[in-house]
């Protein structure tokens, strides 16, 4: 079992950096982004495709990191130009990009067997195990990219964003274009899901035009089941609280698949967890309105 | 300072729900007039001031402010030089950002945002002896969440924070109306002591006639989207409630018919 904890928790590290993505939007924003679910295919196609054309790490995940930014505008720009609910944009970005991506890589699947990629560049250098070096990548991206996140949201253009969230009139009143600050968000947050899949991609050792099938769920999964156990107290709690949310979420996928879950029923045992979580205050207030009858 | 010249707004053209706010609106305010404006339900006050605001683009007439055309320009553009206080308590704030944050942003209102961070420490001594000045006990909860306020301090809030960094033109829309008449009297308070200290040109609607005729030094009557009544100086700090609606019965050749506005 313990042998299973390490790369357990490298995966949730590497998942991370979508979830983070996924908080932007859904809980900073408050938009549900499906472009997410483009994205982060998105970002594995284009870093799969540079890595097995000879480019390195750095390039293939930067350009990831820039594909999702423009995903992330395109949906942008449809929902605050265009007028199109923020839904229904990220479901026609989304779609576009499953074309995209097929584009991109040239058919559906793109082996990066035998291909240099940041994890094996790293172990090589380490000379550590497979797990451990997706470990120790996985907690550098992760540990840079959050606190990238406390910084840049602790700043003016930042502080203008999470109020663009809270309250579109109030911040319009303070003369912000709540237009660009919508976009500024999605922008950010693909681009962190984008390098989240061009992460994945390198670690699975594969890039599949399929691999985003349900990413929203397992994204809205880890911001819940982190805020629910480590608290939303502040801004910083609150991104650490995602990152142990999706930690806590692959732990509990690997639980439920060692003792015996067929592997096909796990969307569905994550949409149930996702649908239960976010039923939680609903049920709360329901259960505390009847203690307070008695 | 302020010049609306005749401005007309039609919502839902053409449809059976057509409705004709703003009929050939025209208000001229000088630099430190302080209007009050009442009006009957769907006399266009609330439209007027989101007009002025940009909330949405008049179909014809110019929105001018210190000699600047502002008709076209959208919202967030008319920012700079319009502080707001809202209806509802929770449209001024950001609920879920702190006090300090919520000001830092008002401090700002007008600049387009950078990298810097979003508060500081020369900002915080300001914001401290400020709403120490609103005698509320919010200088001491500058870090606790503006949600966590009752609708009276998020009001006097937003009223700090629309006249924070000095507005050309302040608007109020009927700020005090959601709150009870405790809270309000103490908000209506701190507006005329906001508005005098600066001397803030503002436009104030009220539903209540006894608040128009106490704060402000002119007092607008709008019917069917014009106005109607237009009183200043003297002849304002004169005026009664029956001279008032005996005014009003003339200028429309109506009679009051809001029970809300009589109550007052």
């Amino acid at each position: 079992m313990l042998d299973l904890l390490v790369p357990t928790v490298a995966q949730g590290l590497l998942w991370a950096v979508m979830a983070l993505g996924v908080y932007v939007t859904f809980r900073v924003l408050d938009i549900a982004d499906l472009t997410v679910e483009g994205s982060f295919p998105l970002g594995a196609a284009a870093a799969a495709s540079l890595l097995a054309a000879g480019y390195g790490p750095l390039v293939a995940v930067a350009a990831a990191a820039v594909v999702g930014m423009l995903a992330g505008v395109v949906t942008g720009i449809l929902h605050t130009k265009m007028k199109i609910p923020a839904l229904l944009a990220g479901i026609l970005t989304m779609i576009a990009l499953y074309s995209v991506n097929l584009r991109i890589m040239g058919k559906a699947n793109l082996s990066l067997l035998g291909v240099d990629t940041t994890f094996s560049i790293v172990r090589n250098m380490l000379g550590l195990s497979s797990a451990e070096t997706t470990f120790i990548v996985g907690l550098a991206v992760t540990f840079l990219i959050g606190m990238f996140l406390y910084w840049f949201f602790g700043t003016e253009i930042g502080a203008a964003i999470r109020a663009t969230g809270f309250n579109q009139q109030m911040i319009r009143a303070q003369g912000v274009d709540t237009n660009v600050t919508i976009i500024l968000g999605l922008l950010l947050s693909n681009a962190l899901v984008a390098v989240s899949g061009a992460l994945v991609a390198q670690s699975n050792g594969f890039a599949d035009v399929g691999m985003g099938t349900g990413t929203i769920v397992i994204g809205l999964a880890s911001v819940i089941i982190g805020e629910v156990l480590f608290g939303t107290r502040s801004f910083k709690n609150c991104i650490i609280s995602v990152i142990l949310g999706s930690i806590v979420y692959r732990i509990v996928i690997a639980v439920v698949l060692q003792m015996g879950m067929p592997p096909n029923d796990l969307k569905l045992f994550t949409s149930v967890l996702v649908a239960f979580a976010l039923s939680m205050p609903l049920l709360k207030n329901k259960v505390s309105a009847r203690k307070a009858v008695r | 300072m302020l010049r609306v010249e005749n401005i007309y707004k039609t919502f839902f053209p053409g449809t059976i729900n057509e409705k004709r706010a703003l009929q050939g609106l025209s208000l001229h305010l000088k630099p430190g007039d302080f209007a009050t404006v009442i009006g009957g339900n769907g006399a266009g006050k609330s439209t007027t001031l989101n007009a002025i605001a940009g909330v949405f683009a008049v179909d014809s007439g110019k929105i001018i402010i210190d000699g600047e055309d502002l008709s076209k320009k959208p919202e967030h553009k008319r920012a700079k030089y319009i502080g707001r206080v809202f209806q509802d308590p929770m449209l001024g704030t950001a609920a879920g950002m702190m006090i300090e944050e919520n000001l830092a942003l008002a401090a700002r209102r007008g600049k387009t945002p950078g990298l810097s961070w979003s508060f500081n420490d020369e900002q915080h001594e300001r914001f401290y002896e400020l709403l120490k000045e609103l005698d509320l006990g919010l200088e001491e909860r500058m870090t606790a969440k503006v949600g966590l306020l009752s609708g009276g301090q998020r009001q006097a809030l937003t009223l700090l924070m629309a006249t924070l960094k000095k507005p050309k033109l302040l608007l109020l829309d009927e700020h005090t109306a959601a709150l009870d008449p405790k809270t309000a009297e103490k908000v209506l308070g701190l507006t005329d002591k906001i508005v005098k200290k600066d001397n803030l040109t503002t436009l104030m609607i009220t539903h209540n006639m006894r608040d128009a005729l106490r704060f402000g030094n002119r007092l607008i009557m709008l019917h069917n989207g014009r106005v109607i009544i237009d009183v200043q100086g003297e002849e304002k700090q004169n005026l009664q409630i029956p001279d008032l609606l005996e005014m009003f019965e003339k200028a429309s050749g109506d009679t009051m018919d809001s029970d809300r506005l009589l109550l007052g």
